[in-house]
């Protein structure tokens, strides 16, 4: 029956074209789909461990400039002012941060290198917290407005009254330079978009 | 034939494999995580309390009572003043006299016969976030007749 091979042959083929393309189809849009939604979170002292691609780590710092518009002082909110370092090929963007708990309060230096340790302003007394942090370590906090890193591209951001100070900071957190408590994750998407100017500025208020 | 069919089969399974459909795990969309550096954080800064960079003292009208106001600049982040007041020099013996004074003048009423030196400090948020004090202001006698000078 060579006809009949002829057209089961034919329909196999024909089977296997369709779900082939349909297959691909779907597997192309998700992969575009995951190229472009990223949860980014910060573990501390890990390398990335995207699941199917090669994702380099964020990196986020302190740094001196610009320098801060609003300062603290015992009952007030100050800025905070870090740069973003993303070493991918493709832009991300942050949506919000995930904080450490209140408790866990900032080291005080004598420099804005933060190289001097200030001995009496200490992360045991100096009651300086990320605004808006609780008791729970990891709470997440949304950016006002999304932060675009350029690919292989830093960012300079100052996030305003993102701390706060107690009203028993000792005096000899006065005059003092301040390394935040480490965030211990950001959400971020990555993919094509259009990579903020810097400086920004940015926050969250709740 | 069957080569055929088992050729067929074989890259359709391949291209699924290829795929991520068939065999391999694939990424699930939208929930990669990444790491970031160890020690992610910002530089905040905090307050050097001043003093206020002027401080005068004046005789109170009318020039018979015995009073001197004293004025001052305002300082920036300041929540509260204290002022102090000499009647030994313009260097010594400055003892407090007034505390959380919020506006940037102060009288002090009632004096005797001496010369009167004043400055001003600086509180912000706290008592224990105290400024320097002043420069002191210059010298206003209050005389026998009672007369401020």
């Amino acid at each position: 029956m060579p006809g009949a091979h002829r057209t089961a042959r034919s329909r196999w083929s024909m089977r296997t074209k369709v779900m082939s393309a349909t297959m691909g189809t779907v597997m192309a849009g998700a992969t575009a789909y995951a190229a472009t939604n990223w949860f980014v979170g910060l573990n501390s002292g890990s390398t990335a461990e995207g699941q199917s691609a090669s994702i380099s780590n964020l990196t986020i710092s302190a740094i001196a400039s610009p320098t801060a518009t609003n300062l603290l002082y015992p009952g007030a909110n100050g800025d905070v002012v870090l740069k973003v370092s993303n070493p991918n090929a493709f832009p991300v963007t942050l949506t919000a941060v995930q904080l450490p708990a209140n408790t866990t309060y900032a080291a005080g230096y004598t420099d804005s290198a933060l190289a001097t340790a200030n001995t009496g302003c200490t992360a045991t007394n100096s009651g300086v917290a990320w605004n808006f942090a609780t008791a729970t370590s990891g709470s997440s906090h949304a950016l006002t407005a999304p932060l675009t890193v350029a690919a292989s591209g830093t960012l300079t951001v100052t996030l305003t009254n993102a701390a706060s100070m107690a009203l028993s900071a000792p005096a000899a957190c006065a005059g003092t330079f301040f390394s935040m408590p480490s965030l211990t994750g950001v959400t971020a998407t990555g993919g094509a978009a259009t990579a903020t100017a810097g400086p920004a500025t940015d926050s969250w208020v709740s | 034939m069957a080569a055929t069919y088992r050729r067929n089969r074989v890259a359709a399974i391949a291209l699924l494999t290829l795929l991520g459909i068939v065999g391999a795990p694939h990424a699930q969309a939208g929930a990669w995580n990444v790491v970031v550096a160890a020690n992610a954080t910002g530089l905040a800064q905090s307050v050097a309390p001043q003093p206020p960079a002027t401080v005068t003292a004046t005789c109170t009208a009318p020039l018979t009572d015995r009073s001197i106001t004293v004025s001052w600049t305002d300082a920036s982040h300041a929540t509260s003043y204290v002022v102090y007041r000499s009647t030994t020099s313009s260097t010594d013996g400055f003892t407090a006299v007034a505390t959380d004074i919020t506006s940037t003048t102060w009288t002090d009423t009632a004096l005797k016969k001496a010369t009167y030196w004043y400055a001003v400090a600086t509180v912000t948020g706290s008592s224990a976030w105290i400024s320097p004090m002043s420069n002191p202001t210059a010298a206003r006698q209050i005389t026998t007749t009672p007369r401020c000078l």
